[in-house]
């Protein structure tokens, strides 16, 4: 018990592993994925080695995802097809209340590679009877 | 005076533990929260708003119109261009069969879905890229050695409501660039969907 206290004033240098944990913090910290809720895993991308790179314009891009039961996720959501009519009406109104035209915005279908290209085009004349008329086609990119 | 402060200053012990608790608590989000980006890239496709905006506007090249019937499954069951047909029933054998193993590798468990659904996608990539040649020949044949004219011409879709998207895509791919090395050179820009037809 005696021995003990000379023990005790062991003073461990804590400089080192405190350089190295901030630097992993910093490390995950930027390669952290903002853009998560846009890749949703409830879909499948097909894959291409084509397509171009995904581009950034000013105006946020509307995002529909299709699963592949022919649903579409909205806003983290899934919906019908048959009500995104509504939901495309209220982006619509929104769009219009902060001056934008919904024809400048882009819209990007993520569409899951066993869903049905009917469904695809469907969402595609929903689009085009709300004014939207800018559309990508988005895929996974396979290196060559 | 200078006796009590180096007393003062040489015993000033700050306690590391509750930042190094926080610290490791940061770390350990992070590193959950980690994920793996999936690189993803675009195709641009091309649709005038309305039927008389697009017969307004007078293109000099016919399109070319690609052809695509499906299967009631909604597996590919024939690809035409200008009513030609471009590939084989062998091919159009193996695409199914690959639409069809994707299909049962989701139907699967959860029990080691994605490894399944990888090597599924494995099969259906390497078939696509057989019929994405078989596309881009015919559409090459079309324009002869004038790739200039490709720019300006116009992809027509003609799909089969149900057909499976997945072999869309292979054709969009198929038609809007051809993979040269580490290059690609750029075919057809303009694509478009044909009109629905009206359902029987």
């Amino acid at each position: 018990m005696a021995k003990r206290k000379s023990v005790g004033s062991v003073d461990i240098d804590m400089t080192p592993m405190i350089d190295v944990t901030f630097q992993l913090i910093t490390f995950f910290m930027f390669t952290l994925n903002f853009s998560e809720a846009v890749q949703d895993q409830r879909v499948q991308l097909p894959t291409s080695q084509v397509a171009k790179p995904v581009e950034n314009s000013d105006i946020e891009p509307l995002t529909l995802q299709l699963m592949d039961d022919g649903r579409v996720i909205y806003n983290g959501e899934p919906v019908a097809l048959a009500a995104l009519g509504d939901y495309l009406e209220n982006e619509k109104s929104v769009m219009l209340a902060a001056n934008k035209e919904p024809a400048a915005a882009t819209v990007v279908v993520r569409a899951d590679g066993r869903s049905k290209t009917g469904d695809v085009q469907q969402i595609i004349r929903n689009c085009q009877e709300k004014g939207f008329d800018k559309f990508v086609l988005r895929a996974e990119y396979r290196g060559r | 005076m200078a006796k009590r402060e180096s007393k003062l200053v040489s015993k000033i012990d700050i306690n590391m533990t509750p930042m190094i608790d926080v610290v490791f608590q940061l770390l350990t989000f992070f590193m959950l929260t980690l994920k793996s980006v999936v690189v993803e890239g675009d195709f641009n496709i091309r649709m005038p708003l309305g039927a008389s905006a697009g017969a307004a506007e007078e293109n000099p090249i016919p399109p070319i119109i690609l052809k695509m019937t499906a299967t009631p499954e909604g597996y590919l069951s024939g690809v035409l261009v200008g009513n030609k047909p471009v590939v084989d029933q062998a091919l159009i054998g193996e695409l199914q069969a690959a639409g069809g193993a994707i299909e049962a590798a989701f139907a699967g468990g959860v029990e080691g879905r994605a490894k399944r659904v990888a090597a599924a996608r494995k099969t259906m990539e390497a078939a696509t890229g057989t019929l994405v040649q078989a596309i881009q020949a015919r559409i090459l044949d079309t324009f002869g050695n004038d790739l200039s004219q490709a720019e300006l011409t116009e992809l027509e879709l003609d799909c089969d409501p149900g057909l499976k998207y997945e072999y869309v895509i292979g054709a969009i791919n198929a038609a809007s660039g051809v993979v040269k090395g580490d290059q690609v050179v750029p075919l057809i820009q303009k694509i478009k969907f044909s009109p629905p037809k009206k359902a029987k």
